[in-house]
């Protein structure tokens, strides 16, 4: 059994998602099936925290891969928000997750450059 | 008011005794007049007496005169002249026809005796005696008074008339005497023997009396008043007075005697007349007495005839009255008695019937309500009808399917029942017959027969043999009662009478439905509460069935134990699970009630405790939630309590609960004590969380009050027993200590309360090499990691060492899960040791190795092999085996 919360809030129009546990193979899909929920049609796109996710494996990166595919296209954007320092953010970068999907250090900063860049 | 109470016996004696003085009193009142009258009567027979009496004297006297002036005629007329020779015989002749009379003789006119009847006292000269003086003197016939006798010196009465010759010469007297003594003797002797009767001449004086020993001195009785008034005339009675001589009380008469003014006296005595009125008054009264005395004897024969079958009739009335049963023998006596006793013994027999029906319905409502097996019940009660109520008792339950099951037959001789179940083998009731079971158990309504008669037989039977075999039986009287449901007839009672030949009426028929409504009415409960508890069993083992977590290190144990007596499942529950972060959590809860209604909310308490524990609450968070959820109706005491194997701390809050124990390793026992109100107590209950750390080999006992209550015994002992146990075997085998805490604490009598009981053991990890089997599930996975992290970081790796080879166990995990194995029991086993300053982990399975396919798949290994330093896959034909390795950064560090 593996938990982990999702709170969603909005700046403007644009939703941003705090994830906060672990996300593995138990619970990966329903995760991704929430976080698309998050996303309405209207939104240029919409940001996830990961900074309280302690556990991300494979299924993982899974899941956060399919979200930006199917937010491309609706023609929406996905960014990511994880501190530099995070456990998790060497499972991004191996797996050149960062070349698909922008990381940030701060949700503030996802936002503002999805805000700028229509 | 209270009446006396009177025994038949006393009232007849009260009557005959009153009847008695009435009748005494009566005599009494009439007993005066009766003397009174009777005296009168006596007296005017005396009277009656007196005047015949005298009246006889009158007519001897008239008759002296006539037979005298005759013979004056006859002498007077002779021309010679008057001698002895001529007159003597005539005159003797005469005197024989007058016995009375003492002489009769003739004297001249000078009064010298010229004849007489004998010779003697010729010449004899009477010249101065006072008659013949009178007759000298020209009277023509005189009456002397008494005088006494010459010759005899007794008292005689003379008769003198003169004789006429021719022309009216005087010529002589013709003198006849008589003694009155005579004269008295001539009067009918059939007197009265103590009457005395006395003669008196005109002077007063006795001529003669029959009382004796008078002297010549009291003759003269002149002075008396009656003889005054009798001389003057009257006829004077005597009432009781003296009357002449002596003082004695007298009754009679005097009566004139006109034609020569004597008196005739007649008296008796009184004495004697008023003896023989006592005597009569006396004879009134014995005659009463013994007739009242015959009627009393009478009463009393009665009486007793009817007193004595009355007072056994009462006896025996009083003892049906309280509630034995006495023998009724026929009681002798008149009609009216025997007829009573008849009527008792109806009575009798018909309250003890009633009595029997009574005791029968009690005890089939007994019967009924004792067992919730009522297959089982209702043929009890049909063994209990018979043959109280009915010779046989058959019982029919509808089958779901329209048909007709026969449930119980019963018969007071038993080798019948065979021969009814070998009966309705070969003849089977038509389940459309107009009559009988089948039309009971369509329309749900009675059937009497009170009389079966031999044409209804001709029309049951379904061929001769039937017929036969139906008049072997020898039906006399049957009833079909309906068992009524809740919406549908359940079954029929059906009641036969044969060898006793009884009856069944009306009466027989409402008891019957009586007893059939409640034996539906426990066949509809029996069957709801089957259905409630098996819902509430259900619920309750749902409840219980755990899967008890597997964790390296740490072992738990648990037992249910319902309680012996109680046929509802009660309200403790246990959990254990754990939680996303490897910690876990135990629940020990017990909600007041049983049932379904407890196991309902057992239930919901564990499903929300669960949702909050998992949603990552701490202990008290959770149990103000939960408290908050229960309906102020319910209570639960509750014991949250979070053991965290990385740190060996335990987080709990405890709701009312009886306090967790623990074990060290060297035996010391201890409570975890702090706790808070149970819940349902007040939703603003705050409740308090706590901590305390278990040392490594530790036990944690968790446990419900029914472990440790005995009913009239201090808890404080229940809970000292306990601890003495866990002092003694607590450090043993987990699975033996439970079985032992229960034998102890138990015994062998069964529980008298439900009761659970959980235990966890934590032991440290082998720091040198971790060993992990576990299912090849991806719920695995979870545990795999959090097991992994914890010996990781007992052996001193840091958090970036930890999530990378934590992640790359879990990724060579997942592909043997996804893609090398299907079956349902694979597992996997995963192996990690520590040597100079390296981490080797091993992942083995026992399937196929596939390459990993499609676009992303290949992530896994990637970051197997980034986040690793070497990683090795090896397939073989048993599975496949991937062999990892990765120096510790803090090693390098150092």
């Amino acid at each position: 059994m593996t938990t982990v919360t999702l709170r969603v809030e909005r700046d403007k129009e644009i939703p941003i998602v705090y994830l906060q546990g672990e996300i593995d193979i138990v619970n990966a899909s329903e995760v991704g099936v929430q976080l698309f929920e998050a996303a309405p049609n209207d939104a240029p796109g919409m940001v996830v925290d990961l900074s309280d996710v302690t556990y991300l494996d494979s299924r993982g990166l899974h899941l956060l891969f399919e979200l930006s595919e199917r937010l491309r296209v609706r023609d929406q954007r996905l960014h990511l928000v994880i501190p530099p320092q995070a456990l998790i953010r060497r499972v991004l970068t191996l797996t050149r997750m960062d070349a698909i999907v922008p990381l940030y250090a701060s949700v503030p900063e996802a936002v503002r450059q999805m805000s700028q860049t229509p | 008011m209270k009446m006396p109470r009177w025994r038949l016996q006393s009232s007849l004696i009260l009557t005959a005794t009153a009847m008695f003085a009435v009748l005494m009193l009566l005599t009494a009142i009439t007993y005066r007049d009766t003397i009174t009258r009777e005296r009168i009567a006596e007296v005017e027979n005396a009277v009656a007496i007196a005047r015949v009496s005298a009246t006889l004297i009158e007519s001897f006297i008239q008759d002296v005169e006539g037979t005298t002036l005759a013979m004056a005629l006859a002498i007077g007329s002779r021309p010679d002249p008057i001698t002895q020779d001529t007159t003597g015989s005539y005159l003797s002749t005469t005197i024989q026809h007058y016995p009375e009379l003492r002489s009769l003789f003739v004297t001249d006119l000078a009064g010298k005796v010229i004849a007489a009847q004998r010779a003697e006292g010729l010449g004899i000269d009477l010249s101065r005696r006072s008659y013949v003086q009178a007759l000298r003197s020209g009277r023509d016939t005189v009456w002397s008074d008494g005088v006494i006798g010459l010759q005899s010196g007794e008292v005689t009465v003379a008769f003198g008339r003169v004789i006429k010759g021719p022309g009216g010469t005087r010529r002589g007297y013709l003198l006849a005497a008589f003694y009155p003594r005579r004269l008295i003797g001539a009067l009918p002797p059939n007197l009265p023997s103590d009457a005395r009767v006395t003669l008196i001449d005109r002077r007063g004086i006795v001529l003669h009396t029959t009382y004796a020993g008078i002297t010549r001195g009291q003759r003269d009785v002149g002075a008396s008043p009656f003889v005054r008034s009798a001389l003057g005339g009257q006829v004077v009675p005597v009432a009781g007075q003296a009357s002449l001589f002596g003082v004695e009380g007298r009754y009679g008469a005097f009566v004139p005697i006109p034609s020569t003014g004597w008196v005739f006296g007649f008296t008796r005595p009184l004495a004697p007349l008023e003896q023989r009125l006592r005597n009569l008054a006396l004879r009134q009264v014995a005659v009463i007495t013994i007739a009242v005395l015959a009627a009393i004897l009478v009463f009393m024969m009665i009486a007793r005839r009817l007193i004595r079958p009355l007072g056994r009739l009462a006896e025996t009335a009083l003892a049906i009255g309280r509630g034995e049963r006495p023998t009724l023998v026929t009681v002798e006596g008149p009609a009216e008695i025997t007829d009573l006793s008849t009527g008792m013994a109806a009575m009798s027999r018909a309250v003890a019937h009633r009595e029997d029906v009574l005791h029968f319905l009690a005890e089939a409502s007994k019967e009924l309500s004792r067992s919730l097996d009522y297959e089982a019940t209702l043929g009890n009660v049909a063994r209990l009808a018979v043959p109280r109520i009915a010779d046989w008792c058959v019982v029919d339950i509808a089958a779901e399917e329209g048909e007709v099951r026969r449930l119980a037959v019963q018969h007071v001789d038993p080798a019948k029942v065979e021969l009814a179940h070998d009966v309705q083998r070969r003849y089977p009731t038509d389940p459309n017959s107009p009559t009988g079971v089948p039309n009971v158990l369509r329309t749900g309504r009675s059937e009497l027969y009170a009389e079966i008669t031999d044409s209804m037989l001709e029309q049951a039977a379904q061929d001769e043999e039937h017929l036969k075999i139906l008049r072997t039986i020898g039906l006399r009287s049957a009833m079909i009662v309906p068992l009524p449901g809740r919406d549908r007839t359940l079954g029929a009672l059906t009641f036969v009478n044969t060898e006793s030949g009884r009856r069944f009426g009306e009466a027989d028929l409402q008891m019957a439905e009586d007893l059939a409504r409640r034996a539906g009415m426990a066949i509809e409960n029996a069957r709801l509460y089957m259905r409630e508890r098996g819902i509430a069993e259900t619920l309750q083992r749902s409840l219980l069935r755990k899967n008890l977590p597997e964790m390296p290190g740490v072992t738990v144990a648990a037992r249910y134990l319902p309680a012996k007596t109680e046929a509802e499942v009660g309200g403790d529950w246990y959990d254990v699970f754990a939680l996303p972060d490897g910690r876990i959590a135990m629940v020990m809860g017990d909600v007041a009630g049983r049932g379904i209604e407890a196991a309902t909310v057992m239930g919901q308490l564990q499903h929300a405790l669960r949702a909050y524990a998992l949603e990552g609450h701490a202990p008290a968070i959770v149990m103000e939630r939960l408290n908050s959820l229960l309906e102020p109706k319910d209570m639960a005491t509750l014991l949250y309590l979070i053991f965290d194997p990385a740190t060996w701390t335990v987080t709990y809050a405890n709701a009312g609960h009886l306090p967790p124990m623990t074990i060290t390793t060297d035996g010391q026992v201890s409570t975890i004590e702090d706790g808070s109100p149970p819940l349902g107590g007040s939703p603003l209950t705050l409740y308090r969380e706590s901590s305390t750390t278990l040392a490594p080999g530790s036990t944690l006992v968790l446990y419900t009050d029914g472990l440790i209550e005995v009913r009239g015994e201090s808890i404080d002992l229940g809970l000292t027993r306990l601890s003495q146990v866990l002092e003694e075997r607590g450090t043993g085998d987990l699975e033996a200590l439970l079985d032992k805490i229960l034998s102890v604490m138990v015994g062998g009598e069964g529980a008298a309360d439900d009761i659970a009981l959980l235990a966890l053991r934590a032991e440290a990890l082998d720091p040198a090499r971790l060993r992990l089997r576990v299912p090849a599930t991806p719920n695995s996975l979870p545990r795999v990691r959090h097991t992994l992290r914890r010996w990781l970081a007992q052996a001193g790796a840091n958090s970036e060492d930890i999530y990378d080879i934590s992640v790359a166990t879990a990724e060579a995990c997942a592909n043997s899960i996804e893609h090398a194995y299907q079956a349902a029991d694979a597992r996997l086993e995963i192996e990690a040791m520590v040597r100079d300053g390296q981490i080797f982990v091993t992942v083995r399975d026992w399937g196929q190795w596939r390459e990993p396919r499609g676009k992303h798949r290949g992530r896994g290994l990637i970051l197997m092999k980034g986040l690793m330093d070497t990683v090795q896959v090896v397939p073989s034909e048993d599975g496949t085996t991937v062999h990892m390795r990765r120096r510790l950064k803090r090693e390098a560090r150092a």
